[in-house]
């Protein structure tokens, strides 16, 4: 099959506004024109437009509601180009990794990662898990 | 997902998507994927007590992810060559029916 690139993820949510205060507020997002479905929702546009995260509000779906960090449970992550600008960016906005696991503020650092590249993780309000990481660690 | 071989099947042999090396040292087995030329990849853990649609069905405002493909009806095509009964309403449908039958096991 001819797979050009993965277009979005789609994750689910209990609330618009608080989850556009995230997306859209703190990790200053772009929001999309969204077509009207049967949900209420928001698109958001990564990078340079070829991807896109689209949200649901949809208290009935699978959702993440009573989990806190879990690295290895779905996820998505974003590319960005210097952890360091990224962990002072993500401190500005509140988020501490020296915080008890049960916070939503808390950030969780694997700048040595068997990934190969350092990693970032953090939660939006439904618990979806975000991670952040960069081609090398500086 | 819960069983490595089974979704090997699926997304190595039945999409026919390109496997890359994975680390070790994760704590669970599981298998990368090449996405198109650049950088996506999608990352498969094997994990039983993780967030997963084991009793769910194909549900199109549910969590998935998108594939971009050069072609609607070759996409609908190759997926009736391979797996049969095909959904089609959209792309994204399309992707949703593959995410349902990696889930039920095809």
């Amino acid at each position: 099959m001819n797979t050009l690139y993965i277009h979005h993820v789609l994750i689910v949510v209990d609330e618009l506004e608080r989850t556009r205060q995230f997306y859209t507020g703190v990790l200053e997002l772009e929001e999309l024109r969204r077509p009207n479905f049967e949900y209420p929702g928001i698109w958001y546009k990564i990078g340079d437009g070829e991807q896109e995260i689209h949200i649901n509000v949809r208290s009935d779906a699978t959702l993440r509601r009573d989990k806190w960090i879990d690295r290895n449970d779905i996820h998505f992550a974003l590319r960005v180009n210097s952890y360091r600008d990224t962990l002072e960016s993500l401190r500005g906005k509140g988020f501490r990794d020296d915080l008890p696991d049960n916070d939503l503020q808390k950030m969780q650092l694997r700048p040595n990662s068997p990934a190969g590249y350092p990693q970032i993780y953090i939660l939006d309000p439904d618990r979806n898990t975000i991670e952040f990481h960069c081609a090398n660690l500086d | 997902l819960t069983n490595l071989e089974r979704a090997r099947q699926f997304y190595t042999n039945v999409l026919e998507m390109q496997e890359l090396d994975r680390p070790e040292g994760f704590g669970h087995s599981g298998i990368w994927y090449q996405i198109g030329d650049g950088q996506p990849q999608l990352h498969i853990l094997v994990r039983s007590e993780a967030t997963l649609r084991r009793d769910k069905w194909i549900d199109l405002a549910d969590i998935h992810f998108a594939l971009r493909v050069q072609s609607y009806r070759d996409t609908a095509a190759w997926l009736d060559s391979k797996v049969c009964l095909t959904y089609r309403i959209s792309t994204r449908q399309l992707v949703q029916q593959i995410v349902y039958r990696q889930n039920v096991g095809l």
